[in-house]
């Protein structure tokens, strides 16, 4: 079984590898020099300082002793600094990650508890009124955009509704102390109650808005993977031996759905993880995606070109570890 | 033995006469199904609507889409919202009571001509970025499946490593680094989009290549190109198209998403995306501006899933990817 | 006195083609111990009709007719709750293809322990389903469900019982699954098994291996039976009655020698005469002519009287009734004194 697990994690490192030759020199492609940027274009800079600030950033060394230099850094975690801001790069990412875990896991959140039990429902009883209009609903969320989803709610429930927050986080002044960055969480651990309800009402249309269309897609992919599950003999057994119905459902069936399904969601991580972006833009979140959209505005390249890395090292990561949960659930694999 | 070369060619050119004759009654056959599934009937009807919009634009469109007249028009309510202070600037403008249907935006541009042109960005979008990640998939994937080797293991190393990113932060990734603009972002879509082709043409290869009528081909000295493209992709061909079908949606909102981020299709061009994100600014008193291009890219994204589940249905029930 | 006594059981299954009478007023009594064995071709009933039994039939079926007396309740008119308490308990099922009937990502010995579970066998009584929530209570549980679930695993002849219980259905050949599904239907000590073809998915060898198990544990256990089978060698070897099926309707019943020697109905005639036989002798097998009918709306008059060589106006005149023949041989056809 480890040695199942071991083999999984070889695999994935010469994927990060070229994931991050890629990245680096897709960077290198851009047009333009990218001193020219950082100056923006500032006739008062001398030419000593303009040479001074190539040697800062290596841009005055060939080619592949940049991607040394820059490969040698990342092994000590250090992704470079960022053009514009003049801090390290990490430090930025650092900053902005919690916001983006705590979206990521509402979405997720929000996405599964609602996918599931529909998903459920709707195999136990097909064709019913239920099943349909989920179905519906399920097929429209599949084909709308994310941005315009994120939109309209933010039309019905906070400009017209004036029920929740248009944008943000959290309102200025009511930050809970800084345990984990997760301000959900760290307002519950504080006991402060006012930010946790002021945070949750921050939270709720963005994870809303980023876990819809992963709702739509496991809970189509459950219904049919329990639809097919449910016609198979061993569930007549389990009805034979007496167990309830829910059980028959629940321990027999569902255990057996959900290992196609989960290869689903992970495939969906992805989806999640692009969509995060539009979300974070929509809602003005400050999380790592805003930060990608503003600096490639800005032509920051080198924080494009870390969060992006970040980004993929998250899916490859995320990826390994729903192959391994896999294993884990599919007996069959163990061998 | 010439005579004999020749008797072949002959043959052959009829062969492919009869299986040519079977392809269309096959097709005939698939197209009255198509229309009894109600779902895909519907899908295309709307599809085929928009696609016709799309094209007769100029035609059809009201006013001028790029014609802006920032200091009266601005932000003109949709006809069912209008007060009287909107209808006497109509009439001071000469324009009927109702022209301008669904209002106007920020800079004064009627919204529904600039529905109407930005489908013409998202058709074209989506048809090039499919069509031609279906071309270069589809080939990559069967000769690879067919050949093996090293071939095989190259592709499928880069599809690989492409498939570590998200497709999202991958198209955005290449935008930065190309610039904005219409065939950056096909290019973009295109390079991440020929992926999933790749795989499952190879995979379908790799299963049919080991059935006897391959054999029979080989036996009767076709050429190896004309037995991989048209032997068996025919065979294989109709699960393309349900993909194809399925993706196009999410190619379309792709380039929406992008366009939204303002690293697409950049304005004054009209294209859905960029305009619900011009309208968030005046999201507080204009709604329209940015739910209405929004809703007609659901209504067009909806039809082609709706066709692309109703051709799954026909063509292959076993294939279910979401 | 009688364990189970089914009378005119009917189950029809509502298909947008039409109304399909899957099992046709059906009558069937078993005692204590007794064998019996269901015979006819696929598709005649004969697992709708076990199915029934249980009231386990899938959706579009509905059991619309008859009386299923167990122990003198009738399983049909009683609340579903009694009736889960019955299934597994009092009545076990045996199912036809092992590999697909066991659940691929349980280990055998906890399907086994399933059973054990349901029905609250604690300490060898059998007693109502007591929560217990102490742990020490509990652990002393699942020893004593493990034992038992060992024990079961030992009589039905599974080789290393300690190795089988942690494992995964896929580990194991077909015989052994069916080893398992036989130490399931065991586990609670029923009164009734209904085995439905449980040696179809088998190679002969195991077949014969099997049916000897399921004797041993009959005689051992003083169970009854009813095995479903389309192989009439099996029924004949194994069963002490017989209920020959066609198209949902039981056309003779009697003492297997008696059915076998003096068939009285012109079907099971024609399923004699269609076996092929080893003997010095070449002879022609007669195979009865025509296909199985449409089951969608067939009358009270014979169903096989399509195909019957002594097919006469009379059987399409009247309803028919069941005659004995002889002693305990029963035959549903007019022509027959």
């Amino acid at each position: 079984m480890t040695i199942k697990v071991l083999e999984r994690i070889l695999v994935v490192i010469p994927i990060m590898f070229g994931v991050t030759i890629c990245v680096f020199f897709l960077m290198r492609l851009t047009p333009g020099d990218p001193v020219d940027v950082m100056l923006g274009g500032a006739s008062y800079v001398t030419e000593e300082e303009e040479q001074a600030l190539r040697k800062e950033f290596h841009l005055d060394k060939p080619l592949h002793q940049q991607l040394l230099l820059f490969l040698s850094g990342l092994g000590k975690g250090d992704l470079g600094a960022s053009f514009v801001m003049r801090r390290p790069v990490t430090e930025m990412i650092a900053e902005r990650l919690p916001a983006t875990i705590e979206l990521a896991l509402g979405a997720l959140l929000f996405g599964l508890i609602v996918a599931i039990p529909t998903g459920i429902i709707c195999a136990v009883k097909q064709n019913s009124i239920i099943d349909r209009t989920s179905m519906a609903v399920a097929f429209l969320g599949i084909s709308m955009p994310g941005f315009w989803l994120g939109l309209v709610l933010i039309l019905i429930f906070s400009v017209w509704g004036h029920l929740l927050p248009v944008s943000g986080r959290i309102t200025y002044g009511l930050r809970p102390e800084h345990i984990t960055g997760l301000y959900v969480l760290d307002s519950l651990l504080t006991g402060n109650f006012a930010a946790l309800v002021n945070s949750l009402k921050h939270l709720i249309l963005p994870s809303i808005t980023l876990g819809a269309i992963l709702a739509a897609i496991v809970a189509r992919v459950l219904r049919s993977n329990m639809l097919e599950v449910l016609r198979a003999d061993y569930i007549s057994l389990a009805r034979s031996k007496g167990l309830r119905e829910t059980a028959v459902v629940i321990k027999h069936a569902l255990r057996n759905a959900l290992i196609p399904t989960v290869t689903i969601v992970g495939i969906q991580i992805g989806v999640l993880l692009g969509g995060n972006m539009i979300v974070e833009t929509v809602f003005a979140w400050p999380g790592l995606g805003r930060l990608v959209v503003t600096s490639i505005f800005a032509s920051d390249y080198p924080v494009v070109q870390g969060t992006v890395m970040v980004y993929a090292f998250t899916f490859v990561i995320a990826n390994l570890l729903v192959d391994i949960l896999y294993t884990f659930l599919n007996p069959k694999i163990t061998m | 033995m010439d005579e004999q070369v020749q008797e072949g060619m002959v043959m052959n050119v009829n062969l492919y006469k009869v299986k040519l004759k079977i392809w269309l009654m096959n097709f005939s056959s698939f197209l009255r199904d198509l229309m009894a599934h109600r779902a895909a009937f519907l899908g295309a009807v709307i599809v085929l609507i928009c696609i016709l919009a799309a094209v007769l634009a100029p035609r059809i469109a009201p006013h001028n889409p790029f014609q802006a007249d920032s200091l009266r028009l601005r932000l003109l309510p949709p006809f069912w919202a209008r007060g009287e202070n909107a209808f006497q600037i109509l009439a001071k403008l000469g324009k009927e009571k109702f022209s301008y249907l669904l209002g106007c935006d920020e800079l004064g541009r009627d919204l529904l001509s600039r529905i109407i042109y930005g489908a013409r960005a998202s058709l074209l979008v989506g048809v090039l970025a499919v069509g031609i990640s279906t071309f270069v998939g589809v080939s990559l994937g069967a000769i690879a499946g067919y050949y093996r080797g090293w071939f095989d293991n190259v592709f499928s190393r880069f599809a690989d490593l492409l498939l570590a990113f998200p497709y999202l932060i991958f198209a955005i990734f290449i935008m930065a680094v190309m610039g904005p603009g219409f065939s950056n972002l096909i290019f973009a879509l295109t390079l991440k989009g020929w992926v999933e082709f790749f795989r499952l043409v190879r995979g379908e290869m790799l299963s049919e290549k080991t059935k006897e009528y391959v054999d029979a081909a080989k036996v009767t000295g076709q050429s190896k190109f004309i037995i991989i493209f048209f032997e068996i992709l025919p065979n294989i061909i109709h699960t393309v198209i349900v993909l194809a079908t399925l993706r196009m949606g999410y190619m379309i909102i792709m380039e929406a998403s992008l366009s939204f981020l303002g690293l697409g299709i950049q304005p004054p061009t009209p294209a859905w995306g960029s305009m619900v994100n011009a309208g968030r600014a005046y999201m507080l008193n204009a709604w329209w501006v940015s739910t209405f291009p929004g809703l007609f890219m659901l209504v067009l994204v909806l039809s082609i899933n709706l066709l692309g589940e109703g051709l799954r249905d026909i063509l292959d029930p076993r294939l279910k990817i979401d | 006195m009688d364990l189970l006594r089914i009378t005119n059981l009917t189950t029809v299954f509502l298909t947008r083609r039409g109304v399909v009478r899957a099992v046709d007023h059906i009558n069937l009594r078993i005692k204590e111990g007794e064998v019996i064995g269901l015979v006819g071709e696929s598709g005649c009933g004969k697992s709708v009709s076990m199915l029934s039994i249980l009231r386990l039939v899938p959706y579009p079926g509905k059991i619309i007719d008859g009386e299923v007396i167990f122990n003198g309740e009738n399983l049909l008119k009683k609340p579903l709750t009694e009736m889960r308490k019955i299934r597994g308990k009092e009545i076990a099922m045996i199912f036809q293809d092992p590999m697909t009937t066991l659940n691929p990502v349980f280990r055998v010995g906890e399907q086994i322990r399933e059973s054990l579970r349901i029905h609250g066998i604690i300490n060898g009584n059998h007693g109502e389903k007591k929560r217990v929530f102490s742990w020490f209570a509990n652990k002393a549980r699942r020893e004593f469900e493990q034992q038992r679930v060992m024990k079961l695993i030992e009589e039905v002849e599974l080789p290393s019982p300690e190795e089988r219980y942690h494992q995964y259905p896929y580990e194991l050949s077909g015989g052994m699954q069916q080893r398992v599904l036989t130490a399931i239907a065991l586990s609670c000590e029923p009164k009734l098994i209904l085995a439905d073809e449980p040696t179809t998915a088998l190679d002969v060898t195991v077949q014969a291996q099997i049916l000897e198990l399921f004797n041993r544990v009959i005689k051992k256990h003083r169970t009854s039976m009813i095995l479903v089978t389309h192989n009439l060698g099996v029924a004949a070897e194994f069963c002490q009655r017989i209920g020959v099926m066609y198209a949902g309707r039981i056309v003779e019943t009697g003492p297997t020698n008696k059915v076998m020697e003096n068939p009285k109905h012109p079907y099971t005639c024609g399923l004699l005469r269609s076996i092929p036989k080893i003997s010095k002798k070449r002879v022609r097998i007669k195979p009865i002519p025509g296909n199985v009918p449409d089951l969608v709306e067939l009358s009270h008059k014979c169903a096989f009287y399509p195909r019957c060589e002594k097919a006469s106006p009379v059987c399409e005149e009247k309803e028919i009734e069941l005659k004995e023949v002889e002693e305990g041989h029963l035959v549903h056809c007019a022509l027959s004194k």
